[in-house]
This record gives C-alpha cells, structure tokens and sequence, in this order.
C-alpha cells in the first residue's frame, strides 16, 4: 500500500472510532435511546417526553444520522485493505464494501423517524409513537446488509494467508458470530415487552453494544494492518528495484 | 498491490483457535438464555409449571438419546478418518446427519402438536423461552447438519489435507455444542421443577 493511501486508510479507521462515539452521543446519549424507552410505553407518555426534550433530541437525531457518513467511510477503507488479503475475484470484498455502505443506509433512515417525531412533538401522540415505532423497527430489522458486511470481512481474513494474519481470525469469527446474533431480531416483532422485545437483552444489548466493541477491535487492526502493507509494498520495491540492478 | 504476493493455496476456512471464539460467544448466548429464563421462572413459577406441564417429555427424552448417540458416531469417525480409513469415516459421518435429520424431524412434530393444542410463542412466557430456545437450537443443528453434508464430500474424496483435517474437527467441536446444549435445554426446559 502507498504511503498517501495508507494515510486515507488510516483516516478510515478513525471513522469508525468517531461512528461509534457520535452515533452514541446522537442517538443515544441526546435522543435518549440508551436504554430505550419500552415498546409499551402509553403513546400519552412517549409524547410528553418527546415534547419536554424535543430540541435536545433534534440535535441528537440529527447528528445521529448524519453519524453514518462515518460509517460508510470505514467500509471504504476496509475494502481497500481487504482487496490486498482475498485472493483471485474480489467477491467478498466488493460484498463488504456494499454490504456496509448500506448498513449505513439504516441508522440514517432510523434516526430521521425519530428525528420526525421530535420535530412537531405538539401533534397527536399517536403520530408520536407511529413515529417511534418506525424508527425502532428500522434500525433493528434492516440487519441483513450488516450480516453481508461482518461475515465478508470475517471469511476473507480467515482464509489471509498470511504467517500472521493482518486481522486475528478469533476477530473475524467474533464479527461473524455478533451478526449472525442479529438473526434474533427477526422475532423482536413479536413481543412488546421482555428479553427479545426492542429494549431487552437479545434485541438491544446484544446486538447494538456488541457491534460497537467489535468495530472499534476492527478499527484499531486497521491500523496495524496500513503499517504492514505500507512496509510490504515498500520491500517488493525495494527488492523490484535490486532486480532492476542485477540486470 | 500485495494481493498475489504468496504462495497459492486453495481458498479454505482452516479450522483453528480463531473458531472456538465463535463456540464461546455462541455458548455465552445460550447461557445468557438459560439465565433469562431462570430469573423469569422464579418470578412466574405457576406459569412456567404449567407451561412445562404441557410439554412432550417422551419426545424431548428420544431427541436427547438422538443427539448423545449422534455425538459418539462423530467422535468415532473422527478417530477413523485421523487413522485414514475412508470408507468407514465417511459412513460415521453419514450416521450423525442422519440422525440430525430425525432430531429435527422429532423437534418439528412436536412444534405441530404444541401448535396445534393452541401453544404458540405468544401464549405464555414459558412458551415464548420454548420456542425461542428450542428454535434456535434448532437452527443450530440444521446449520451443522449442512456443515457436517459438506465434511462428509471432503472427507469420502479423502486428499488428507491438512485443512480436511481442521474442518472436521471444526465441524465436530460445533456439532458437540449442539449436543452439549440440548444437554441443558432438556433437563432445564423439560423437567426441572
């Protein structure tokens, strides 16, 4: 890898830390979502909430969704490692590429619901909590593109054959074990109140805090991972180079 | 570009350490069930007896002796592929996924009969655990079913590479998860009072 783009890369990686510190922030420290309020809250309750807290929680949707820019920033930079790691068709690395470009798609949609509701926080409670309902429904059941990003990135650095891997394969498989765990998601619809419902341990813990940590592990072997293909590159240059020589 | 720096080697998810971070996350998943529902169980005693009342326990019991015997072929064709007998390994294998079939065939009979005396995930919180434990779980063993199918080709065109050698191994350490974990689900789910 050449040194700028290394530096672009590098750039990413701190993308991602700055995601998960944003979107935290946004979403969940100012829009309140940490921990969420239950999904049978009276909808008289959430609006007078969303009315008494409605100009703290605009800034934090708002800055939530725009949080996801940084998201899509950190698959760029992830593809641009993984190319140097698959071998033959770059299949998997144009999958999580795609795949967490639009992972970013769903914190950005979820947070402009939220957004939504706390920008006319008078009208009809119901609108309120429609509104609620929507972003929560969003941000938990628009999964599968995340699965596409974590398992590419996890069977691609299992199979780098590398004497010592840019990515540690017990990372990959942890990232393709924390998405196969959104899976449980599919049945949060179900229940409005205990562990599988939007704010219990299997639909809210796991699967928001879980990805959180990993993605700061991915971020942190990024930039591991820039140093040594910068030095790879420079030693095939230098060797290309004493070849050059002999001739 | 770095890309085809090394030596060729043919595309395989070799088994190794990295593979038991995922048997471990997974295990910390069904613990963290197990321990949901005993929290709840001691809050909703009268529910979750009667809930556990109306379960199949002669089904459960089959399903256990299914997956225990399932386990044993596996650990011995593991034996038998490590000392080259093909034929014998490949047979050992076929075994446990034919027994995974009959678990999965027992499990979605009794998911009928549950359904059909009116218990569905919504009916109490006994059966929400039921359903969501036992599903998952199953789809569990429907994932290894498959894993062990694909094991089974590799094993039978029998190269003896190395990474033959880890993916069964690999594909036998989950498949006794799943045995280890109906070994709780069983006795918690089906007949501790």
């Amino acid at each position: 890898m050449e040194s700028n783009e290394a530096k672009l890369v590098r750039l990413t990686a701190w993308s991602c830390i700055v995601f998960v510190v944003v979107f935290a922030l946004g979403w969940g420290v100012l829009g309140r979502n940490i921990p969420p309020y239950p999904p049978d809250m009276p909808a008289d309750e959430l609006a007078s909430i969303y009315r008494a807290h409605a100009s703290t929680m605009r800034i934090g949707f708002a800055v939530g969704a725009f949080s996801s820019t940084f998201l899509v920033a950190w698959a760029i930079g992830l593809f641009r490692i993984m190319v140097r790691m698959e071998q033959g068709s770059q299949l998997l690395s144009y999958t999580q590429l795609i795949g967490g470009v639009l992972t970013g798609m769903v914190p950005l949609f979820a947070c402009i619901f939220w957004l939504t509701a706390a920008f006319r926080p008078e009208q009809d409670p119901a609108l309120i909590r429609l509104l609620f309902d929507l972003g929560w429904l969003t941000i938990d059941i628009g999964f599968g593109v995340t699965i596409l990003q974590y398992c590419a990135l996890g069977v691609v650095a299992i199979r780098d054959t590398r004497e010592k891997p840019l990515f540690p394969k017990w990372l990959a498989w942890l990232g393709i074990w924390i998405s196969l765990e959104f899976l449980v998601e599919l049945i949060m619809p179900y229940f409005r109140s205990g562990p599988f419902a939007w704010n219990g341990l299997f639909a809210y813990w796991l699967p928001f805090f879980g990805p959180f940590v990993w993605m700061i592990g991915v971020a942190l072997y990024m930039f591991k991972a820039t140093t040594r293909l910068t030095e790879e590159h420079e030693s095939e240059r230098s060797a290309a180079a004493s070849g050059l020589a002999h001739h | 570009m770095g890309a085809d720096r090394l030596a060729p080697r043919p595309p395989s998810l070799p088994g190794d350490a990295g593979f038991w971070t995922f048997i471990a996350a997974d295990a910390t998943l069904f613990a963290l069930l197990f321990f949901q529902f005993s929290l709840d169980r001691s809050s909703h005693v009268a529910v979750f007896g009667a809930g556990q009342r109306a379960l199949l326990v002669p089904l459960g019991a089959v399903n256990t002796l299914v997956l225990v015997t399932s386990s044993f072929l596996l650990a011995s064709g593991i034996r038998t592929a490590h000392r080259r007998d093909v034929r014998r390994a490949t047979w050992l294998i076929a075994g446990t996924v034919l027994l995974g079939v009959v678990f999965a065939v027992v499990k979605i009979t009794e998911y009928w009969i549950e359904l059909a005396s009116g218990h569905t995930l919504s009916t109490s919180s006994f059966f929400m655990y039921y359903f969501v434990i036992t599903g998952i779980h199953l789809l569990h063993l429907i994932v290894g079913v498959i894993a062990l199918v694909i094991i089974g080709v590799r094993v039978r065109r029998g190269s003896g590479a190395r990474q033959d050698r880890l993916l069964l191994e690999c594909g036998a350490s989950y498949w006794h998860l799943i045995d280890l974990l109906w070994m709780f689900i069983f006795p918690l789910l089906y007949l501790a009072r």
